[in-house]
């Protein structure tokens, strides 16, 4: 096959997927955005009534909110980890898949940023939050581990949509050569009007690398942040040293499985079997297993820590958390996280895609019980016996939570059907690669 | 300079818009442009006549510019109340650095994102005629412009070097 | 690349003056290292403590970053994985080493003085060094397995044979870094973190095996850049393989400092006083110039330099930041370990304590050279990695 032929595949196969959708996607749309809106519905109701109809209060005064925040935030780091990390590292699996990675975790993003909004109960104040010069002189504590959030989801979010972005710009023009009409004109303005010219291509190339070594920092540092939230209090079972690299490990296998699991139904709808082959999910599989290993020892050494410390405190509260009535949660978090991964050292499950589907849910699953146990438990059960207490959450909660997971849903659908969902220049480029003997535009 | 006339020559394959790129060089022309679907952009920056790119030093400029903003932000905003919060003094470097980071890596993003739009000419603007929607799928152009008269050489060079169709438009044609 | 056989059975001959060198600094080493034990003070205990984790820790990484590039199957790395395993022959040393400091426990351990009733279930002696020893034995006798199995691929001749060889190397590999980072974990908490017997930080164990890792990869660079001419592999070590280095490097600073951090943050902002002591001793006094030059010379400045991009290409400008690290890490081991036992004032400078690292210097020029100068510079199971299918059981 020639390169040109190889090149118009690629073109071909991708920009495929991009065929006018049909009737039912449109309906699932619908589905997912009416339970978005069941969600805003429940949200307006927690305007109106107060902070009260949701199950927090105390001793438990960060609880569901806080967990889907961790949660999205974790999912959304994959993305940047496939397309930076694994492009400074030259994985050749992770190009047929980035792209998707990396929309997922724009979404993922703005997901998690509702949470913060929500849980704050007089929303109007955000502005409070926000570093600029005001009449009253007022500037936010730059000491305290919420601000750093403020800091590091925003950056988070604005670096990962720009590389999203730019990765999609010679993709988009692509699209706009093969479209006519409104959609010509629409592609044309987000294409920036690319033109496949050296001088553009010079100037993208450095841009990309000089990005993906800017994400690779950022997308560590923003889960250490998120995990000092936590690690910055005293409490039992938050004040560890090892959560920064814990949490980041933590959200790479979230995303990871949630990739796993968008991956395997998309590539079918989309036809994009050839693209994307069961090499990627193994790929994927076997960091899982990696993962899987790091998130064991990191429990390992956290209750290690807690026993060796020789504080009571410590003692009561590991045990609590193991053997006490959320115990069910926290061993079916070591389960879904330590265990279930661990079926990808065998290569006959790595490449079975139902084990894989199986697999991945079991770990997002476990991932979000994490993020429950961690952050209900030990407000619930600190040093004072008096104030020990329980949560559980309510009717509203579970609203908004089921509705975030139908936004992300949405948006990812949408975007799978109106922007390329593999990268068809870097798809090229590895074509090229392998007759040219090169890597990629380093 | 005498009027400029374009030569287009279109390729299917990285190899040879490279090697009729490298053989124009050779030959000292000065005008020319690759349009490629995919860039391997390392061997052909030698058969460009320009190459590197500014990219990077205005990422390192905001990377400097960002943790300045960053430090300066935090430090400056907590002097104007100098009010020990949470046990820790009001200028604590400690947890600024994580805010400065942040920055760092904030600034350094935007600058690299304005600096590609600015030499890349990013516009929102439909490209100009002379690009060939094919660009973008499977086919290599290779556009040369060159004084009057040039023409007819530097044509015969592209197709020695494997143009599949090439198109002379001399000055005053269009 | 060069074809596999121009590179497997050049006959490497080291210079003559290696072998008298070494066994020069090894006499060195032991009469000074026996001067100072027979004094009075104990500092000369500490430094052997602290040289067996650093020159331990660099020789056990240097063997797992060759594990880590096989289970990564990384293709670019034949050259670099051999260098690593000419390492292997100081592990049994640090056993013998590891013996010595547990007969002199008395002058180091500070538990054995001052008890903690509510710790005895972990910190007891005989446990104590039980765990930790056969941690150490088991890890060597991995390490000399990996290259047991490796001199056993090369011996084959089918392709079969050949694909047979490499799977059970990947194998065993990946259960050696996985050891490692267990056994590493401990040896931290152990053989550092239990000197200041109240301190806990459940991070250091990853921090230490990662800055062993950091440690082993300088070390690796600057062999690496010196050995490369020599051992004919300057088309496997070339630009590109240094830049990979060097990025690695900047990758494990950059982790080091960021694992350092991570804690450093966390104890300061939870100002827990049986936290925060290990950093006070550390931070303030007479140690905190040498906790500045540890934030220079082994998180910052390598990482600093490392971001130029044409500090990576040359070996010439490698390799000191390279001695850099090397230096910094070096002094940061002396700063994790001394200054618990001796808060008030540093030590540890004396000439005799001076001598151990020299005799360290010898036993592994030693090992090198034995390793090297009977092994091909390149193995054979390294260059053939396409027959190598990764792990799966």
């Amino acid at each position: 096959m020639t390169e040109a032929t190889l090149y118009a595949r690629v073109n071909e196969e991708v920009l495929q997927s991009l065929d006018p959708p049909t009737r039912r996607y449109w309906m699932v749309i619908a589905g997912l955005a009416a339970v978005f809106g069941l969600g805003v519905a429940a949200y307006t109701y927690q305007l109106f009534m107060g902070m009260g109809v949701a199950g927090i209060g105390h001793p438990v005064g960060w609880g569901v909110y806080i967990v889907n925040f961790v949660f999205w935030v974790g999912i959304a780091h994959s993305g940047t980890l496939i397309s930076a990390v694994l492009y400074l590292f030259r994985v050749r699996w992770r190009t047929a898949i980035y792209r998707a990675a990396e929309a997922m975790t724009v979404f993922a993003v703005m997901t998690a940023g509702l949470f913060p909004l929500i849980h704050l109960g007089r929303v109007w104040v955000m502005l409070w939050m926000i570093p600029i010069p005001n009449a009253r002189h007022l500037w936010p504590n730059f000491k305290s581990p919420l601000m750093w959030d403020v800091v590091a989801v925003s950056t988070y979010f604005t670096v990962s949509s720009l590389f999203f972005y730019l990765g999609l710009i010679p993709d988009i023009a692509a699209v706009r050569d093969r479209s006519t009409g409104i959609r010509r004109t629409v592609y044309g303005i987000l294409s920036l009007g690319w033109q496949n010219r050296y001088e553009q291509w010079r100037h993208y190339a450095r841009a990309y690398v000089a990005f993906a070594c800017l994400a690779t920092p950022l997308v560590i540092s923003v889960h250490s942040v998120v995990s000092w939230d936590f690690a910055m209090s005293v409490l039992p079972g938050w004040h560890t040293t090892i959560f920064p690299p814990y949490f980041v490990a933590g959200a790479i296998h979230s995303g990871l499985a949630m990739v796993i699991t968008l991956l395997i139904p998309i590539r079918k709808w989309l036809r994009l079997e050839r693209l994307v082959t069961l090499k990627h999910f193994e790929g994927m599989a076997q960091m899982l297993v990696f993962m899987g290993l790091i998130m064991t020892y990191s429990y390992g050494t956290e209750a290690f820590a807690a026993w060796y410390s020789g504080n009571k405190f410590e003692h009561q509260f590991s045990a609590w958390r193991a053997f006490g009535p959320l115990g069910p949660l926290f061993w079916g978090m070591v389960f879904c996280n330590c265990v279930v991964p661990m079926v990808f050292f065998f290569k006959r499950a790595r490449t079975n895609l139902t084990v894989l589907m199986v697999g991945s849910l079991l770990v997002n699953v476990g991932m979000y019980l994490e993020r429950f146990v961690l952050i209900i438990t030990s407000t619930a059960h600190d040093f004072l016996p008096t104030a020990w207490g329980s949560y559980a959450p309510t009717i509203v909660e579970l609203t908004i939570t089921v509705a975030a997971f139908a936004w992300f849903f949405m948006l990812f659908l949408l975007f799978a059907k109106h922007l390329p969902a593999v990268a068809i220049m870097e798809m090229k480029e590895q074509a090229l690669g392998a007759t040219h003997g090169g890597n990629g535009h380093g | 300079m005498a009027e400029l006339g374009v030569v287009r020559g279109s390729f299917d394959s990285m190899a040879s818009v490279e090697a009729a790129a490298r053989a124009l060089k050779e030959q000292g022309v000065r005008s020319y442009e690759v349009y490629a679907p995919v860039l391997h952009h390392a061997s052909m920056e030698e058969a460009m006549p320009r190459r590197g790119s500014f990219v990077r030093f205005f990422s390192t400029a905001g990377g400097l510019a960002g943790v300045a903003i960053g430090l300066g932000m935090c430090v400056l905003s907590s002097r104007l109340y100098n009010l020990v919060t949470g046990g820790k003094p009001p200028v604590s470097l400690v947890p600024f650095v994580v805010v400065g980071f942040e920055c760092t890596i904030l600034f350094a993003c935007l600058a690299t994102a304005a600096s590609l739009v600015y030499f890349a000419r990013l516009r929102p603007l439909a490209p100009p005629p002379e690009y060939d929607p094919a660009y973008s799928a499977d086919r290599f152009g290779l556009h040369v412009r060159h004084e009057a008269g040039e023409g007819a050489g530097i044509a015969e060079l592209l197709v020695s070097h494997g143009a599949l169709e090439v198109v002379s438009q001399e000055a005053g044609d269009a | 690349m060069p074809e596999a056989h121009d590179v497997l059975h050049w006959d490497a001959r080291p210079p003559r003056w290696v072998v008298p060198a070494a066994c020069a600094a090894i006499a060195v080493g032991v009469a000074g290292t026996a001067w100072g034990l027979a004094g009075s003070h104990d500092k000369t205990w500490w430094m052997l403590l602290v040289n067996f984790l650093f020159w331990t820790g660099l020789a056990q990484g240097m063997v797992v970053w060759s594990a880590i590039f096989r289970a990564a199957q990384a293709t670019w790395t034949p050259a670099v994985n051999r260098l690593c395993h000419a390492a292997v022959h100081f592990l049994p040393v640090s056993l013998v080493f590891f013996i010595l400091l547990s007969l002199g426990r008395e002058h180091w351990l500070t538990w054995l003085h001052h008890p903690v009733p509510e710790k005895a279930a972990w910190l007891n002696p005989t446990f104590f060094f039980r765990r930790n020893g056969l941690g150490l034995a088991l890890m060597t006798a991995l390490s000399y397995r990996y290259l047991y199995l490796y001199r056993r691929g090369e011996q084959a001749r089918t392709d079969e044979e050949v694909r047979d060889a490499q799977y059970r190397i990947n194998r065993l590999a990946v259960t050696l870094v996985l050891l490692y980072c267990v056994v590493y974990s401990v040896l931290a908490f152990d053989l550092v973190m239990s000197l200041s017997p109240h301190w806990t930080s459940s991070l250091f164990g990853a921090y230490f095996f990662v800055t062993n890792l950091y440690l082993a990869l300088a070390a690796v660079i600057i062999m690496a850049s010196i050995l490369r001419r020599t051992l004919a592999l300057m088309e496997l070590l070339g630009p590109r393989q240094l830049t990979d280095l060097g990025n690695l490097m900047l990758g494990f600073s950059l982790l080091s400092t960021g694992f350092f951090f991570a804690q450093y943050l966390t104890i300061w902002y939870g100002n827990l006083p049986e936290e925060t002591s290990y950093l006070i001793v550390r931070t303030t006094g007479a140690w905190s110039p040498i906790a500045w030059m540890v934030l220079g010379c082994c998180y910052l400045g390598p990482f600093l330099l490392l971001c130029l991009p044409v500090v990576k290409t040359s070996p010439t400008r490698l390799v000191p930041v390279a001695v850099l690290a090397l230096f910094g890490l070096a002094v940061e081991r002396w700063v994790l370990v001394v200054p618990s036992l001796s808060p008030g004032r540093l030590a540890g400078l004396g000439a005799p304590q001076w001598c151990i690292p020299l005799g360290c210097v010898g036993v592994l020029l030693l090992a090198v050279n034995r390793s090297l100068s009977r092994q091909p510079s390149v193995s054979s199971l390294d260059v053939k990695l396409e027959l190598s299918e990764g792990v799966s059981l």
